[in-house]
This record gives structure tokens, sequence and C-alpha cells, in this order.
């Protein structure tokens, strides 16, 4: 039944080059291997993050998708180097732009920060300085990054919010984060880190706090920016909707670990992990009025308890006594597309069992 | 176009309105305008006062209030009134730096801690140490150790207050840290220069400015103790508690040089106490 669901989609994801087996791509932008996160917590210690390998390439949009609690957002501030001291990030390779980020010093941080990669965040209205007005946040960080007068920092800051779409841009550049709308603030946002240019744009939840109508404007503002930049797009999102709009290729997290990463286009026809396909069966579609949803069983568990073997067992319908046991190690199925699952390839383990 | 005219307009209104607010509860009105007074007589006073505050005139010592001076004179023969407002400059002023120093003391250590996870252990227990120190005793030893002056007994007096503005600014600093802004900031590549004062200090001055009201009063008091208990600035220089201990011998045939130099003092810290709780109560409203 879980299975019968993959074969609806709501969007055919988009179409582009990122359809390329990785191996033969030029030099990745960023390259991630064996990242995990560990917090130091009163309650002994937790695993946020284990194990995720990233690539991501000049222009190319990736998708980090899980439940709230998935470590998606651990994961991108690890890449930006803000994580606070209580956590050890360890990584068998995080390469940037021809740079270890592993053996950075803080300064060399902030020369990367806004210049090279930035953020956005998932709230708007908290992710601005309320004290400061828009503009001089722009100006700030250009002016941070690049000898400019403050006049010529002020016109640029302008343009830059023009571009995002912000009416009467002269005016709001003025204006301060509580003075605008949400949808006017992640705009404000958005031309504050793409303002300088950054070849990696790291996304946390860009539109979950905004309203639906504005959503679609601002992903389409992203995807527009990026592309006439040739900013790398990192977005992290727990709506797939998001990802089918956005995305070339989508990385599955659960609980912090990598359990499926293929293209956008292969992930929405041919899921390969229960949990990517539970996902996809708890998504409303447009047309299937009949059809129910299909949710997902029980809640993500607690990092600092996980069940042995397969992390998704308990919520697993197809669960065998080995998943129980015995932890999926993660295995290249097709070319491009990598699940950790016992049962993969999925659909043909389930015919053959049936 | 959601028409709302992006300019900081609401919120200056906001301000008025806050104020007039404040302005409309009479204890409020009474103790602002008792200090805006005195600051304005102790500032003027040698504009207006026909008496020199230093000569000493014995004949006409310990002269009872009324007739050619308002409040008497004092145990040398000097109009009292005079003094009283030279007194208050000088309580004020070193009220008022003392303060400056502990806010910028205090202020500083407060958002150190809260922005260096690392030193938020070492520099708060730092504090803790002076604080269990009574002020007034500290004060005292402090302006001993440092010998009598103006600049030592400023240093005293913001060594005293610095503490507890350090506890504040630390608490409302820490809550600022927590807003998702200041990694704002770190994405753009601010250093931690800016990000502590464009960032950290802006957010979280609010709270920090109240409770240095309230601490003004403090300030005022133990300045004026210290006057009194002779570690203040030396005679001739009029200061308010000095002038309270001068009077203290003749407190039975000349109750008016202790009693107006008391009641002028208690009045003054009142005033501040007042104010800095309605600063509180109105700030409490706004950002709680």
């Amino acid at each position: 039944m879980s299975a019968a669901a993959t074969g609806k989609i709501l969007r055919s994801p988009r179409q582009t080059a990122g359809t390329l087996p990785q191996t033969e791509r030029a030099q990745a932008l960023l390259q991630v291997r064996g990242l995990s996160v560990r917090f130091q917590t009163d309650a002994g210690a937790m695993q946020a993050v284990d194990g995720v390998n990233l690539d991501l390439h000049p222009g190319e949009t990736l998708a980090i998708v899980g439940e709230s609690g998935s470590g998606k957002s651990v994961l991108s501030l690890a890449l930006m180097g803000l994580l606070p001291s209580i956590a050890t990030v360890t990584a068998e390779r995080m390469q940037f732009a021809g740079r270890d980020l592993r053996s950075l010093a803080p300064r060399d941080w902030q020369r990367l920060r806004g210049r090279e990669m930035s953020m956005i965040f998932q709230e708007p209205a908290t992710a601005l300085n309320p004290v400061r007005s828009v503009g001089a946040q722009i100006v700030e960080a250009i002016r941070l990054h690049e000898k400019v007068s403050r006049k010529a920092a002020w016109a640029r800051a302008v343009d830059m919010l023009r571009q995002t779409g912000i009416p009467a841009p002269e005016r709001r550049a003025a204006a301060y984060p509580h003075e605008l709308s949400g949808g006017m603030r992640q705009r404000a946002m958005i031309a504050m880190s793409l303002v300088l240019r950054p070849s990696l744009l790291i996304a946390d939840e860009p539109t979950t706090a905004l309203d639906v109508t504005v959503q679609a404007q601002i992903l389409d503002l992203l995807r527009g920016l990026a592309r006439e930049s040739g900013t790398a797009i990192l977005i992290i999102t727990h709506d797939l909707g998001v990802v089918a709009e956005m995305a070339d290729r989508v990385q599955v997290l659960y609980a912090g670990r990598p359990v499926e990463s293929a293209t956008a286009e292969a992930l929405f026809n041919g899921p390969e992990h229960p949990y990517t396909v539970g996902l996809l069966g708890s998504m409303p579609s447009k047309g299937e009025r009949a059809e129910a949803l299909l949710p997902i069983e029980g809640s993500i568990p607690d990092l600092r308890a996980l069940p042995p073997g397969c992390h998704f067992h308990p919520r697993c319908p197809f669960a065998a006594a080995r998943c129980r046991v015995e932890r999926p190690p993660v295995a290249e199925v097709r070319p491009g597309h990598h699940t950790a699952c016992w049962f993969s390839p999925l659909l043909e383990t389930l015919e053959k069992s049936t | 176009m959601t028409g709302a005219a992006p300019t900081a307009l609401p919120l200056r209104r906001a301000r008025s309105r806050t104020l007039r607010r404040l302005l409309a509860n009479p204890v409020v009105a009474l103790a602002a305008g008792f200090l805006l007074l005195i600051t304005l007589a102790a500032i003027l006073v040698p504009l207006f006062s026909p008496f020199d505050p230093y000569e000493t005139t014995l004949r006409l010592r310990l002269r009872p209030p009324g007739g050619d001076w308002l409040l008497g004179t004092d145990t040398q023969g000097r109009d009292l009134l005079t003094r009283l407002l030279y007194g208050t400059r000088t309580t004020l002023l070193l009220g008022l730096s003392g303060v400056a120093v502990g806010a910028a003391l205090g202020g500083s250590i407060g958002i150190l801690a809260a922005f260096y996870r690392r030193l938020d252990g070492p520099l708060m227990r730092l504090i803790d140490v002076f604080l269990s120190f009574p002020s007034i005793l500290f004060g005292l030893s402090l302006a001993a150790v440092l010998g009598p002056g103006l600049n030592s007994l400023i240093l005293a007096i913001g060594l005293s207050v610095m503490p507890g503005i350090a506890r504040i600014a630390r608490g409302a600093a820490a809550s600022v840290m927590a807003q998702e802004y200041m990694d704002g900031g770190r994405v753009i590549g601010l250093p931690d220069r800016i990000l502590m004062t464009r960032y950290l200090l802006a957010n979280c001055a609010a709270p920090i400015l109240v409770y240095v009201t309230l601490a003004f009063g403090d300030a005022v008091l133990l300045a004026a103790s210290l006057g009194f208990l002779g570690l203040g600035l030396q005679p001739p220089t009029a200061e308010l508690g000095s002038i309270a201990a001068e009077g203290r011998s003749f407190l039975f045939f000349a109750p008016h040089v202790s009693t107006a130099a008391s009641a002028l003092i208690f009045c003054i810290v009142l005033s501040f106490n007042l104010l800095g709780d309605a600063f509180r109560d109105a700030a409490d409203k706004r950002f709680g």
C-alpha cells in the first residue's frame, strides 16, 4: 500500500543538468564526507548529525529534507561554523571552494561568511537586527568585505532591495525590521545575504514562517537571484513541495543520519527508503481528493537513546528482524542514488516477497 | 503594497506616549520636577547667589533660618542654602561620574560574559565576590585604600555600583544572545567587536539603562555617606554628606544645618529611586 503511494507525484521536479552522476562533474564547491556533530549535554552526549556526505556544485541546488529534530539545522550551522562550543564537529573531509573548513581560523571564517557563503533563516522577524534599519544592515555587510564609500554601499543596498522585488526600495531601506511585513523581511534578508554574490547560500527553512502565497514568490526570487549570480543553494526544509520546486538533488536525513540521497527527479519517481516513501505519502496532493494521507506512525526518536539497528525500524512498515539489530550501510542502488536500507532496491524486494 | 509608510514615526510616537504616561503619574512628575529643579539650581547657583560658598565669617555662624539667610548659616558663618547647592553640585557630579564608571565597567563585563561563554564563569564569580560586600563598606575601604581625591572617590563609587550593573547587563545580554539575529550578524561575517556593540549592546541597552537610573540613587547616597564619614572630598569643598556631618555637633541648638542637608540627600535619593522604579515598570510593559 505504501509502495503504491510512491507512484503519485505532485509536481514533476525541475529538469536541470543536475542529473549527471557526480563523479563526472567538475570540482565540487562544497564537499563533505562523514560529517558528525556531537553535543555534550548534562543528560549525556547526543549525536545530532552522523556521517553526512554532501556534494554541492557551483550553481546547483541541494535540498536537505527531514522532520523537525532530524539535525537539518545543526548541519547548516556546522557548515557555517556557527555551532556553540558544546558541539564537537568531526569530518573526514569538509572542503569549501578549495579550503578546509575543519582548520579555519576565526578570522578566515569571518572573511568567508557573507562574501563566499551566506545564510538565510526560517524566521525573518528574528533574524534581522531590530535596532538597525535594513539598509544599514546591508551596508554593513558590503562595507565589511569591500572598500566602498558609505554612499556607494547604500546605493547598492537599495539596488539589491529592488532586485528582491521590494516596492519603493529607497524608502524601505530606511525602515526598521518591525516596520516591514514578513515577506518583505525575508526579501530584505535575501538581499543582505546575496548582495556580495556568495558562491554558497544556505537557506534554512526560508519559507516556513511565511504566508503560502508569499512562499512561492520567495522561492522564485531565490531561484532567480541564485541563477543570476551562479550561487549554489543548500536548502533545508521539511516541505517536499519546496524540494520539488527548487532542488536538483535531495538528501534525506532521519535522526541526523543520511537515509537517502538522489536527484530530485529520481527521489520523487522512485523513492528507495521507507522513510522517504512515508514522507511522500504524508503529503497532500491535488486532484486525488479521495486518497487518504499516509502518515508515518510515531515520532522521531530521542537522539540520546536511539533504537538499535536501523534507527527507523520502530516506525517502518517493512521492518524485519534484521533491521532491529543491524544498521544498514549507505549503498548505491542506482548510479547517483544512495540509500541506507536492507530492503533496497525496495520495489524489487517487495515484489519478490509477494 | 501594504501601504504603511516605512518611517520610524510609529516608534517615536510610542516613545513620547510612554513618556507622557510616565509623567501622568503625580509621584513620578513630582520626582522628575524636583530633580530637574535641584539640578538646575545646583548648576546655576553661582549666577544667582549673592554669597560666597567658601568665605567664612565666624561672627555670623549658626544663624537660624530666615532673615538674610533663607536657610540660616553653617558652622563657619556661610549661607547654608548656597553651601547646600554647591554641595549638591559635588554630590550629583560624584554620583553621575561614579555611575558612568560603574556602567562602563559593569556593562562591559556583563556583555563579555554573555558573549564569550567561557568567560562567563570566571567573570560572574568575580562579580559575586564584589557583591558579597555591603556597598557602603566596600566604598569605604576603597576610598580609604585609594586615598582622598576626586578620582579615587569616583572609582570607589563606580566599583561599588559596578557588580549590580554587570549582573543585569549579563542577564539582558544572555537573552539577546539567544536571538537569531546574532547568528544573522555572524553569517554576513561580522567580527565579534561589531556583534558585541551594534548587535548585543544596542539590543540590551534599555534594561541596562533602567537599572542604571536605579543605581544612580545608590551612588548619590554612597557619595554622601562617604562625605559624612570624612572620606569624601576634603573641606572647604561643599558636599552634602560633609555638610550634614559638620552640623552634627550642633544638632541640639542649631538643628537646621544637619537637617537641611539630610533632607536634601533624602529627597534626591528618593526621587531617583521613584524615577527608576517608574522607568522599570514602563520598560517591563514595553519589553516584557
